[in-house]
């Protein structure tokens, strides 16, 4: 068979796998990537008539220059980017070997993969619209290949294809029973961004810059949002300068406690991925499903890391916060070592409040001092921390105070730790949900103050009362708080910029509660809605009649009038004809008749010396499709008999 | 194809589309199947789908329904492609042996792109037709005698290559292969021989004129009496036998008949150029005197048959 690869095929083919290659890019490394553009260029010149094909020892120089980088480039990142990158590779070096239709289809198969290992990475709305598209950009070379039609004309069959398979796709998506993983597929995520179990005084600033969307709370009832605080993390072994998490807190028998469901609010949880176990609760927060364990110091923690956007139903309880055990108590009762300044403020204000109570309360109040002030750009801290914030810099925020409280608690042997987490929210009333973003991270503390129990502690509430009850952004009036936050917050605080961002959000709050977190649940939900009491036999009759609906439809769509086209030519001026008011006589030319026409309806004169003029074009000399279009249309614009004077 | 299969299907299709003047490509005759490149996709729909299960990636999950949702209706849309497609047979002209045959075909139908068309061995012609349109088809060379091309291939892979629509209408198309002509003049003349050639004859004898009866030699047309306005008369002559001769192939000598009916083909081309009036005695047969394209193709197509099975 004979074969010729347009030039148009292979500009959209260089311009499809642009697109494909596109968000790959910030994890294959630089190498691949100016390789990939360096093939894309060649295949361009190519293309262009400038360059012939690359010589052979070129082709072997590339390939083996892209295995070195991957061999060294590779290790350590994992199964999963391995593939990508060698994806990658084979993707651009093929395109400087394409011969035959068959080299395309390689391509295309190859670019629609990367594509489907991309939306493993990103989900969000915006990026599956992108991917949407360069996945219809490859098909667009399969059409382009196949199809000898004007571009026009080609992307119209794309469309009406595409559209044709969109009722598929929904029924596929939303009937079709979710199977659980064949195998374990490797970490996809690299990093993200997010609290981590060690937290220095400082750390929290980059979460802070961070607008990234860290979780979505749908609560039955609303708080005020002081009231918000989402513990994600308790903070208990302290070096002087940084908190760790307690190495017991890791082990099994504090990890798992048992308890007893109470009743209480159920809440939802979208959490976004961070490939960490913990989750962001409202204290007292209980697990409905079998996937969470409560631990001793009252967070909830998934069994498996959470690698994408995932929904957890939870109930609030009433917190029981009285009790702790030995160990733990001893574990966060240890003075702060390397702090001796802090030790001595402690002693001298332990000697002013004998009673833990009003010690805590008089520590805590400290803060409000007027020195202290709050910035998200402090100046950096050495090795005595807590000296040095307490005592030189008096700078700092939510982590600084929160760490200073915490050892300041523990030199007067009052058990503290830190708790990490997210501290407000903001409310969408639309979807009826808190989103919270990466610079709502916070740190608190905890003492211990029996007979209460573990009491929070909010030091930055003393220094910046703002940020706790409007939230980081409601600081941007602030000109400390805006030094360390640039333009970008005062550009975010426009009120046009403001309901954008809202809209954009609510948004994504539907994409994410719809399309990324349906699944068996939500399947048998929609299953139940639609067929009440069902079972396995109903549903995949159910699935089979629609599917056979679909079918019909579409082939109903697709039926094609078999009428010829001299037949559609004749029965369409016969019909104008009749929409003149005048018999046409047997053996008439029409010619002839349209004389008749002009004398006596002359007011159709015009319009139907141009259809008889089009009528025997069509009829005699060619025929195509555009001009019968044409000839329908006048035909349509004659004014009806009977509106036509004699 | 295996020769059993071959038969096979030349049996099956000659109950289910039997030889026509003219096809109408619908669901009776049109045959789809994945083209490899289909059967590929469909391999990477599954790998797609396993990654989303693998990953309970819903958004990897839809990517490889919509696929497989492309690949159905792309099935549709092949099929719709070439269905609806009138082919009408155009009779062709006697062509000469051991040249590629060329076969005309009327093409009817609305926006039927990148169609292909071909014969057995023939080489592919890619097309689209919107509305009426007259194609030109190849077939490989045949030797003299009746030649018929056999079934037409017309097939499609729009829009998406993944599957191939084809069906095979049999337009009954029968072609008459005459040999290579080889120039003979000397056979011309010993046929004038006893008679004056009638290029002299004709213009020495002119007679008057006549009304023009359409066949009447262009030559003979008076043009003058045309140009001033008075109709169209042919111009008559004293002896219109002697102006008509005979081509025989007992006067044709050569190697073998092949040769001699080359020989004949060039003489009978000749006069047909020369729009002589002139008959055709093949022995077994002849064909009386006559001029014009219709007569040279009737001499042509005799001289294809002779000594052929019809």
């Amino acid at each position: 068979m004979r074969w010729y690869l347009p030039r148009r095929t292979l500009l959209l083919l260089i311009a499809s796998q642009l697109m494909a290659v596109l968000p790959t890019w910030n994890r294959v490394g630089w190498v691949l990537v100016v390789l990939n553009l360096f093939c894309l260029a060649w295949c361009s010149g190519i293309c262009l008539g400038r360059f012939g094909q690359p010589p052979r020892w070129l082709l072997v120089l590339l390939a083996l220059a892209g295995a070195v980088t991957l061999a060294f480039s590779l290790p350590g990142k994992g199964v999963y980017l391995a593939m990508v990158s060698l994806l990658v590779l084979g993707y651009s070096l093929k395109v400087l070997e394409i011969k035959a239709p068959r080299d395309l289809f390689a391509l295309v198969l190859f670019g629609l993969f990367l594509l489907a290992t991309n939306l493993v990475r990103y989900q969000s709305m915006a990026m599956a619209l992108y991917l949407l598209l360069a996945a219809l950009m490859q098909l667009a070379v399969l059409v382009s290949l196949h199809g000898g039609q004007p571009w026009r004309l080609q992307l119209k069959g794309l469309g009406r294809l595409s559209i044709a398979s969109l009722p598929f796709t929904l029924l596929l998506f939303l009937l079709l029973p979710r199977l659980s993983p064949l195998w374990q597929m490797p970490n996809a995520q690299s990093a993200t961004t997010g609290l981590s179990d060690v937290m220095s005084p400082g750390d929290f600033s980059s979460l802070a810059q961070s607008t990234e969307l860290a979780f979505r709370a749908v609560l039955p009832w609303h708080p005020a949002s002081s009231g918000l605080y989402w513990r994600a993390l308790t903070l208990e072994d302290f070096d002087g300068r940084s908190w760790r998490q307690a190495s017991f807190r890791q082990q099994a028998e504090d990890k798992s406690v048992p308890f007893t469901l109470s009743p209480g609010q159920d809440w939802t949880l979208m959490m976004s991925a961070t490939s960490k176990p913990w989750l962001p609760v409202l204290d007292g927060s209980q697990p409905l499903s079998s996937e969470l364990v409560l631990t001793a110091d009252r967070r909830l923690v998934t069994k498996t890391p959470i690698l994408k956007t995932r929904q957890f139903q939870l109930r609030l309880a009433e917190a029981k916060r009285g009790q702790a055990s030995k160990r733990e108590l001893a574990y966060n009762r240890r003075p702060p070592p390397d702090n001796p300044k802090t030790l001595a403020l402690a002693q001298q204000l332990r000697q002013q409040y004998p009673a833990d109570a009003a010690l805590a309360q008089a520590m805590n109040r400290y803060f409000a001092g007027s020195q202290f002030r709050y910035s998200l750009s402090p100046p950096p801290l050495g090795k005595a921390a807590v000296d040095q914030f307490l005592f030189e810099t008096h700078t700092g925020f939510c982590g600084h105070y929160a760490s200073a409280l915490a050892a300041l608690l523990r030199a007067a042997n009052i058990p503290a730790r830190i708790v990490a987490g997210y501290q407000g929210g903001q409310y969408l009333p639309e979807g009826d949900f808190y989103a919270l973003y990466q610079y709502d991270a916070h740190a608190w503390v905890e003492a211990w103050l029996p007979p209460q129990g573990w009491v929070r502690f909010d030091p930055t509430a003393q220094v910046a009362p703002s940020r706790v009850s409007g939230g980081l952004s409601a600081m941007a009036a602030n000109p400390a708080f805006s030094a360390g936050g640039g333009w970008l917050w005062q550009l975010k605080q426009q009120p046009t910029m403001k309901w954008l961002r809202y809209q954009a959000a609510l948004m994504d709050y539907r994409w994410n509660r719809w399309v990324l977190n349906y699944d068996s649940g939500r399947r048998q939900q929609l299953l139940g809605w639609l067929l009440g009491n069902h079972n396995g036999l109903s549903a995949a009759l159910l699935f089979g009649g629609l599917l056979l609906v679909l079918l019909v439809a579409l082939h109903w769509w697709t039926r094609r009038d078999l009428a010829p086209v001299q037949k559609a030519v004749s029965r369409c001026y016969l019909k104008g004809c009749a929409k003149t008011g005048l018999n046409r006589e047997p053996g008439e030319a029409p010619g002839d008749f349209a004389l008749r026409v002009a004398r006596l309806k002359p007011q159709l004169a015009e319009p139907w010396q141009q259809i008889t003029a089009l009528y025997q074009q069509l009829r005699y000399q060619q025929s195509d499709a555009g001009l019968l279009k044409e000839l329908k249309r006048r035909v349509r614009a004659l004014p009806r008999s009977a509106k036509i004077a004699p | 194809m295996s020769p059993w299969r071959k038969r096979w299907l030349a049996r099956f299709l000659a109950r289910r589309q039997p030889p026509a003047s003219r096809a109408l490509l619908s669901n009776a005759n049109i045959y789809i199947l994945p083209t490899p490149f289909g059967y590929a996709f469909l391999t990477l729909v599954l790998a797609v789908f396993l990654l989303g299960t693998n990953y309970q990636n819903n958004l990897v999950l839809l990517l490889a329904f919509f696929l497989v949702s492309l690949f159905t209706s792309s099935m549709y849309f092949t099929h719709r492609n070439l269905a609806g497609l009138r082919l009408n047979r155009i009779n062709s002209q006697p062509q000469v042996a051991g040249d590629e045959v060329r076969l005309e075909v009327q093409a009817e139908g609305l926006s039927h792109w990148a169609l292909e068309f071909h014969f057995e061995n023939g080489p592919l012609r890619r097309t689209d037709i919107d509305g009426l349109q007259r194609l030109v088809l190849l077939a490989s060379p045949g030797p003299r005698g009746r030649y018929r091309p056999g079934r037409l291939t017309v097939a499609c892979r729009y829009p998406l290559g993944l599957f191939r629509a084809w069906s095979y209408p049999d337009l009954d198309q029968v072609v008459h292969l005459y040999p290579k002509p080889e120039p003979w003049p000397r056979g011309h003349q010993s046929a004038g021989q006893g008679q004056q050639t009638a290029l002299h004859q004709g213009e020495d004898d002119w007679q008057g004129l006549k009304n023009y009866q359409p066949g009447d030699p262009l030559r003979r047309v008076a043009w003058k009496q045309l140009a001033q306005g008075r109709g169209m008369w042919s111009k008559e002559f004293a002896s219109p036998q002697s102006d008509s001769r005979w081509l025989r192939l007992a006067d044709i000598k050569g190697r073998d008949l092949e040769q001699r009916l080359a020989r004949l083909a060039w003489q009978v081309l000749d006069a047909n150029e020369k729009q002589l009036l002139y008959g055709l005695d093949l022995g077994a047969m002849d064909i009386a005197p006559g001029s014009g394209h219709s007569h040279c193709n009737r001499c042509l197509a005799a001289l294809a048959c002779l000594g052929k099975p019809a």
